[in-house]
């Protein structure tokens, strides 16, 4: 559950690193308020890597609809694999109690 | 007939009301949990207890009191460290004939005050765990 951009490159590895071994396929990640920026296409740098990388490796990236048009984001710019939900906590929630024993908060 | 045990979430919030969105996110999901039939208790602790402050009216801010408020009303049990609350003078916290004095015209109606032990008695009731904040 990311809340917030990272800060800095380091910030960013250290948000990102998770889903860098071969564990994608058990990792969701939701993206909240700011954390939302992260969804934007062509970002470059270790934020835009990570967020592809992520993709990539098979885990699910969930972007709140209302927080990208709260920020101007609309769906063609966001970045090719990540899921835009209008109910998005209601699906994180279904998320953690039903399926998720753990998680991560930033 | 069993009646299933329903689901607790307990929610920690770490950081104040509007210098983050931290405590929408957190308001909004125990609304949802709510929704869904699911027990919900929140702790409040540092500056994440000026949450409980009444009569708060942002203009264009998440209405985080008033949402608070409402999660309440819906059967969330909302914990409230005693000690940061003491700190930020929201409450006495002294001892009167023998209880502590938590009584306060500055929080919203039904917040509960408790010491850090009450939160670690509330991580052992839950069955998932989310936090928000404090960085």
């Amino acid at each position: 559950m990311l809340m917030r951009t990272p800060s800095s490159e380091e910030d960013s590895e250290r948000l990102f690193c998770l889903t860098r071994e071969d564990v994608g396929q058990d990792i969701a990640i939701y993206l909240l308020g700011d954390a939302v920026l992260c969804a934007r296409k062509g970002q470059s740098g270790h934020h835009g890597t990570g967020v592809r990388e992520t993709l990539r490796k098979g885990a699910q990236l969930r972007a709140c609809a209302r927080d990208l048009r709260a920020r101007g984001i609309r769906p063609e710019d966001v970045e090719s694999g990540i899921e835009v939900v209008e109910d998005l906590e209601g699906v994180l929630i279904e998320d953690v109690m039903e399926h998720e024993g753990r998680v991560v908060s930033w | 007939m069993v009646e299933e045990k329903k689901m607790t979430l307990a929610m920690m919030l770490f950081s104040a009301p509007f210098s983050s969105q931290y405590a929408d996110h957190m308001c909004r999901l125990a609304e949802k949990a709510l929704e869904r039939g699911y027990n919900v208790e929140i702790f409040l602790y540092g500056d994440a207890v000026h949450s409980q402050m009444n009569e708060q009216r942002p203009k264009t801010f998440f209405p985080v009191g008033d949402a608070l408020g409402g999660i309440i009303d819906k059967g969330a049990a909302v914990y409230s460290c005693e000690i940061c609350s003491i700190a930020r003078g929201y409450i006495k916290g002294e001892l009167k004939d023998g209880k502590k004095d938590y009584s306060s015209t500055k929080v919203i109606d039904g917040i509960r005050f408790c010491s850090i032990f009450g939160f670690v008695e509330m991580l052992g009731r839950a069955d998932r765990v989310l936090s928000f904040g404090g960085s």
